[in-house]
């Protein structure tokens, strides 16, 4: 149980980069560039968002959160 | 209370017993400041979200206005963490999570979980071993103290640290768990508010939360202690810095609050006065340097 819930917080900084920074990612390439395919941008900055969550996993990043 | 008009510098009696007697003076009010400070901090922090969203002040604004609202918001906790805010009266002692809670939510911090971590490098101060902020105190400069205080959560060395002090001890291992609780609430909430307010939350709570702990790791750990050994009147030293005490948060006399960590933060100026010939008399780092004012003293 107790390993289980060690991986669960492991991976709850991919899950917060995911939402967290892939939200800030994507208001950010709105504001700065008002791009004319939103959804496309969108994609990409979750997408941004969760690579750098397992970036910030792998190299044990806590400051992130 | 004791002050230094009516304590005589000159007495001879600098035993152990008499330093005690002229501190305890010191301790058992509430220390109503900090719960001014608390909730005022939190509600400017509360009204800048509601004049940014609104679109009354822009965001550059609201993040200035924030990063130094926020700066108050580590220390009503701190105040929560010794008691200072309930004084001597035990049916009070409710107060001291609630305002220390709600002043802590800026900087998205458990109070609970500070608070049992903050007992232990009280405990324990400079020791690698048992002392928990020691890996942000003890490093060569400001850069690495900034650095280093943001990575408290995933640093192996404190989790053993943690882990140790749970096996030994179950009344920390709840308080860390119910502690870890409320911070993963509040880290939650910080992602529901990015969903609905990216830059916004970006400015006005990210980013003021993470340069604020820069702040405390370089001004309220590393200056405090760093190089320094083990011991009640060694771990800890008297500084200046150039910069007017008031815009440190009095942090030049964090030496006080280590010898007498009962002592409310806004006595140290007097209870210092009153005790530096006892500091002196020890070889407390820097007392020699202890003006014998402070009271209206910027200590530049």
């Amino acid at each position: 149980m107790d390993e289980k819930l060690l991986k669960l917080e492991q991976w709850f900084i991919v899950l917060f980069a995911f939402v967290f920074f892939g939200s800030i990612f994507n208001a950010g390439v709105i504001y700065l560039f008002e791009p004319k395919n939103e959804f496309f941008f969108t994609i990409m900055s979750y997408l941004v968002g969760f690579l750098f969550g397992l970036v910030a996993k792998n190299k044990k990043w806590g400051w992130i959160v | 209370m004791i002050n230094s008009q009516t304590y005589n510098f000159h007495s001879s009696d600098l035993s152990h017993e008499r330093e005690k007697e002229i501190a305890r003076s010191f301790m058992g009010r509430i220390e109503w400041e900090m719960i001014v400070i608390a909730f005022t901090q939190f509600f400017v922090w509360c009204l800048t979200w509601y004049l940014v969203v609104s679109s009354i002040i822009p965001l550059w604004l609201g993040f200035f206005i924030s990063l130094i609202s926020t700066s108050f918001a580590y220390l009503p906790s701190h105040a929560g963490q010794h008691g200072h805010l309930s004084g001597k009266y035990k049916n009070l002692e409710w107060v001291n999570f609630v305002v220390g809670q709600i002043s802590l939510i800026p900087l998205a911090r458990s109070h609970e979980l500070l608070k049992v971590l903050h007992m232990k490098h009280h405990a324990h101060t400079n020791d690698p071993e048992k002392d928990p902020d020691y890996f942000h105190t003890h490093v060569d400069s400001w850069f690495e103290a900034a650095m280093r205080i943001h990575n408290q959560g995933s640093d192996e060395r404190i989790e053993k640290m943690v882990n140790d002090y749970s096996d030994k001890d179950p009344e920390f291992k709840k308080s860390i768990d119910r502690g870890s609780q409320v911070q993963f609430f509040i880290v939650l909430m910080q992602m529901v508010t990015a969903f609905f307010f990216p830059l916004e939350t970006l400015f006005l709570w990210w980013l003021p939360l993470k340069i604020t702990t820069s702040y405390l790791g370089i001004v309220f750990s590393r200056e405090p202690h760093r190089g320094l050994g083990i011991g009640r009147h060694s771990d800890t030293r008297f500084w200046r810095n150039g910069i007017p005490r008031f815009l440190n948060h009095s942090m030049q006399i964090h030496i006080m609050h280590h010898m007498y960590p009962k002592i409310c933060h806004h006595d140290e100026p007097k209870a210092i006065e009153a005790l530096r010939p006892f500091m002196i008399a020890k070889n407390m780092p820097g007392a020699e340097n202890i003006p014998e004012k402070i009271s209206f003293n910027s200590l530049t």
